[in-house]
């Protein structure tokens, strides 16, 4: 319980300091600028290191193959494929794993949150399962998965969904019992039973914190994806990385890396761009 | 004809040993205005938290209508200080909430909140986002909200502190104007002793340590406003100006003890 308290209050922490970096005082534009040239400048000087370092034979191709070679693999991967599918086919099958993941989780984290949110007893129901399953690596339960749900889709789903449990249930369960005090005896004041208070208070209360949760849970989810691949899959990007490096495609390895690291980034902001349609008024009230 | 009754209600804050309030009674009627005024800390919106039934009282009664008070109910609608609004719904939407939770259907709620929403003087800002309204706007909006409902109560905590003068006095007619409209009884709880001579039809004013009314006073200034008298000569009329001193010393003399 503690455990969740600590983990919220640090969260809420970041935020506040975020979103004071950008109300209060905005920094002058010269200073976002100095930031993104530095940004860019440390990625032209690895990309050039890294150039030099294959050019010039440092290290083995084998072990780092050129950033020619893996843009190649990449026009070769994105055209013709991997074994037996396009990178777009792998991808495909990555982000449904994850989506179907992240849909089950939600269903099921959401109203866990909601209950120990609301309730002193769904907190004690709840709070030590989740604190169970906070700190495990995925990779810990991962066998225990497939001795229960076998080989297939299902343990790959099942994984990737409890990797993302505990953040949207935390989440969930913080913007929950934020919710403002005026605005819940307001509606109360209005009319509205408990259920109305649920529905038209603590919910629209709690999206933005449900998307929070949703944005932590989506790097935790893709992060645990690799490890879930590995075993008896015939797509995904992690498991095109795992193949190519049996086969020393070192080249396909590097070029499944940026991409996943690419796609963490999509869904990252994507996720803030959501944030930014459905909560409006977040630090604007 | 509703009437809310407080008989001898004293009330703690949780875990406290001294009392927010002690024995304190005050009715309330239809028709009546009741200000309430007092220095911070005197108990005043733990008064109204009791009326609205956000909380309860450790001893005494509150009823309504003879019945005890439970909890908050449609009949008592509450003003905010700050004005908790519905971020996520629109001006109109905020004030057609009480509607909504009702079943009435959308376009008739709608229709009546747009009533509301320009008898409070925010016409043509349905459908603003209410982070975009000023503090003034946002009052006027909590207003509309609470009326929508037609209560037989509104229950005000200090709904007009946070704004600035000219904007107060805007607020202080349109609720004079709300009263005399509705006939519902109305508790304010002020800051401004001006403000609760110029309203309320009975001034209460309360005490600190513990939270205690000291004196009750039946005024009629505002039923000059409605006989025709303007809101700048009844402010200035002697007798005006005599309450005034009278509870300002009630209530300095109180603070300087």
């Amino acid at each position: 319980m503690t455990l969740v308290a600590d983990d919220i209050s640090d969260r809420a922490a970041i935020e506040d300091e975020t979103t004071h970096a950008e109300t209060p005082v905005r920094a002058p534009a010269s200073r976002h600028r100095h930031r993104l040239v530095a940004s860019a400048a440390t990625i032209i000087v690895l990309l050039a290191l890294w150039t030099a370092a294959s050019a010039f034979g440092l290290v083995s191709a084998l072990f780092l193959p050129s950033p020619i070679a893996v843009a190649k693999a990449f026009w070769n991967v994105a055209t013709t494929g991997f074994v037996d599918a396009t990178l777009l086919q792998h991808l495909v099958a990555s982000l449904g794993r994850v989506f179907a993941a992240l849909f089950a989780s939600i269903i099921v984290a959401v109203p866990i949150g909601f209950a120990i949110g609301l309730s002193p007893i769904g907190r004690g129901i709840f709070d030590p399962i989740i604190e169970f399953l906070r700190p495990l690596p995925p990779l810990a339960y991962l066998p225990l998965v497939i001795i229960w749900f076998g080989i297939g889709e299902a343990s790959k789903i099942i994984v990737i969904a409890l990797a993302m449990l505990a953040p949207i249930v935390i989440s969930t369960a913080a913007g929950v019992a934020g919710t403002s005090r005026d605005r819940i005896n307001a509606a109360r004041s209005l009319g509205a039973s408990r259920l109305q208070v649920l529905g038209h208070v603590v919910l629209p209360s709690a999206i933005g914190d449900i998307l929070t949760g949703i944005r932590i849970a989506l790097g935790a989810g893709w992060t645990t994806l690799v490890a879930a691949e590995l075993v008896a899959a015939s797509r995904g990007v992690g498991f095109m990385i795992q193949s190519a490096a049996q086969f020393l495609v070192t080249d396909v390895v590097l070029l499944g890396i940026v991409v996943i690291a690419a796609v963490a980034f999509a869904l990252e902001a994507v996720i803030r761009i959501l944030q930014r349609f459905f909560v409006p008024w977040l630090g604007k009230t | 004809m509703s009437r809310l009754e407080i008989s001898n209600v004293t009330a703690h804050y949780e875990g406290a040993a001294a009392p927010v309030l002690a024995n304190v009674s005050l009715a309330l009627g239809a028709g009546e205005f009741v200000a309430v005024i007092g220095r911070s800390g005197c108990g005043k919106t733990t008064l109204l938290n009791l009326a609205a039934g956000f909380a309860f009282p450790t001893s005494g009664r509150l009823t309504l209508d003879g019945q005890p008070v439970r909890g908050p109910g449609p009949e008592r609608a509450v003003v905010f200080q700050d004005d908790a609004l519905f971020p996520w719904l629109s001006a109109v939407d905020n004030v057609a909430f009480g509607l909504q939770l009702k079943g009435v259907p959308k376009n008739d709620r709608r229709e009546a909140a747009r009533g509301l929403l320009a008898r409070v003087g925010l016409a043509g800002l349905d459908e603003r986002p209410i982070w975009r309204l000023s503090g003034g706007q946002r009052q006027r909006l909590g207003l509309a909200r609470a009326l929508a409902i037609e209560p037989a109560f509104l229950l005000m905590d200090e709904p007009l502190g946070a704004l600035d003068a000219m904007t107060r006095e805007h607020m202080q007619q349109l609720l004079l104007d709300i009263f005399l409209a509705t006939r519902a009884g109305i508790l304010l709880i002020t800051h401004s002793i001006e403000e609760a001579l110029f309203l309320a039809t009975r001034v209460v004013v309360m005490a600190p340590n513990p939270g205690r009314i000291v004196r009750t006073l039946d005024v009629d200034f505002s039923r000059r406003v409605r006989a025709g008298e303007s809101a700048r000569a009844v402010k200035s009329a002697p007798d005006f100006i005599e309450a005034r001193a009278e509870l300002l010393d009630l209530v300095f003399e109180r603070e300087a003890q």
